[in-house]
């Protein structure tokens, strides 16, 4: 009888414990903000961006996700936009940009209102292709949620994104990405 | 004959202008007046994307759709409907909006965010509210 008392409280106490593990802490940006500019001078700005992307960040591993949905970009120029959807990055063939990765050294504790330079490294998938990209991000915690900024380069080329002659001189080699999150619990 | 010659340059150049204008500084879509091309409730709509994605991407990718379903999380700028479609509203979400209404909105389908399990629909405007 004691046994089976002891056995019941150890299956309590276990199932406690993996209850938290299963509660890792989850931040998450339904409605994040991600910019590209490839322009070049003298020509037409050649810029984008999307304010839905989801971001979600595992506050226990600092395992980090992000999603965008190509077709979601936004241009000021709609024909820059359908060229964009429909030429280069073919988003009914490829619909979305992922990426997944982790923020080294990512602890949730140290995080304050001044914001801190944190490494993410990992692999962005975009137009059936897959790059590591490592960058700082900056991150912060304000009013319960964590904030997190930055900006990395890539290349069209990278993705196997080909640039008509015809345009190449107007649109910039290395693309600037600039990423902006507010993730909440 | 000189005027003539004058007028058909002027002509000319006029429509050639109007070409340039028309195919380089085009309007963006203008969703809410735009025919609907599917109407389906938010649950369905998910189910097309959660059962075979491709397939609903095809379907549904940059189409003007009309869905409804009780708002379950209220955010600035959008709503969520069956904890199942995100909605991203053209000017806002209405200030009157409270979780547990019943919701009719067209938009254009952006398509499916697998880490949330979500569809996610752009440039919203509410129909009719219940």
């Amino acid at each position: 009888m004691k046994n089976r008392k002891t056995f019941c409280l150890s299956i309590v106490l276990l199932s406690s414990v993996f209850a938290i593990n299963l509660n890792a802490q989850k931040y998450v940006d339904k409605s994040g903000n991600i910019k590209f500019e490839a322009s070049e001078k003298l020509f037409e700005p050649v810029e984008a961006a999307n304010e839905s992307v989801t971001a979600v960040l595992n506050a226990d591993t600092g395992d980090f996700a992000s999603l965008a949905l190509v077709t979601g970009f936004r241009f000021k120029n709609s024909l820059m936009e359908e060229h964009f959807n429909e030429n280069y990055i073919e988003s009914e063939t490829y619909p979305k940009a992922i990426f997944k990765g982790k923020l080294i050294g990512f602890d949730l504790s140290s995080l304050t209102d001044t914001s801190i330079l944190v490494e993410v490294d990992g692999k962005l998938e975009l137009h059936g292709k897959e790059k590591q990209v490592k960058t700082a991000v900056s991150l912060q915690k304000l009013n319960g949620s964590i904030v997190m900024k930055g900006d990395f380069r890539v290349s069209p080329s990278d993705f196997d994104i080909e640039i008509p002659s015809i345009v190449s001189n107007k649109i910039a080699k290395e693309v600037l990405v600039t990423i902006s999150f507010n993730l909440k619990s | 004959m000189k005027y003539i010659l004058m007028g058909l340059v002027a002509f000319t150049l006029a429509s050639v202008g109007l070409v340039y204008n028309m195919v380089f500084n085009a309007q963006h879509r203008q969703i809410a007046t735009e025919a609907t091309a599917f109407t389906i409730p938010a649950e369905d709509l998910q189910f097309h994307f959660a059962n075979d994605e491709t397939k609903a991407t095809n379907q549904f990718i940059d189409k003007v759709v009309e869905t409804h379903g009780a708002v379950t999380e209220i955010a600035e700028n959008y709503i969520i409907l069956e904890n199942r479609v995100q909605v991203d509203f053209l000017n806002g979400v209405e200030e009157d909006t409270n979780k547990g209404d019943i919701l009719n909105v067209k938009g254009r389908c952006v398509g499916f965010d697998e880490l949330l399990l979500l569809v996610k629909i752009d440039q919203a405007t509410t129909i009719k509210t219940k």
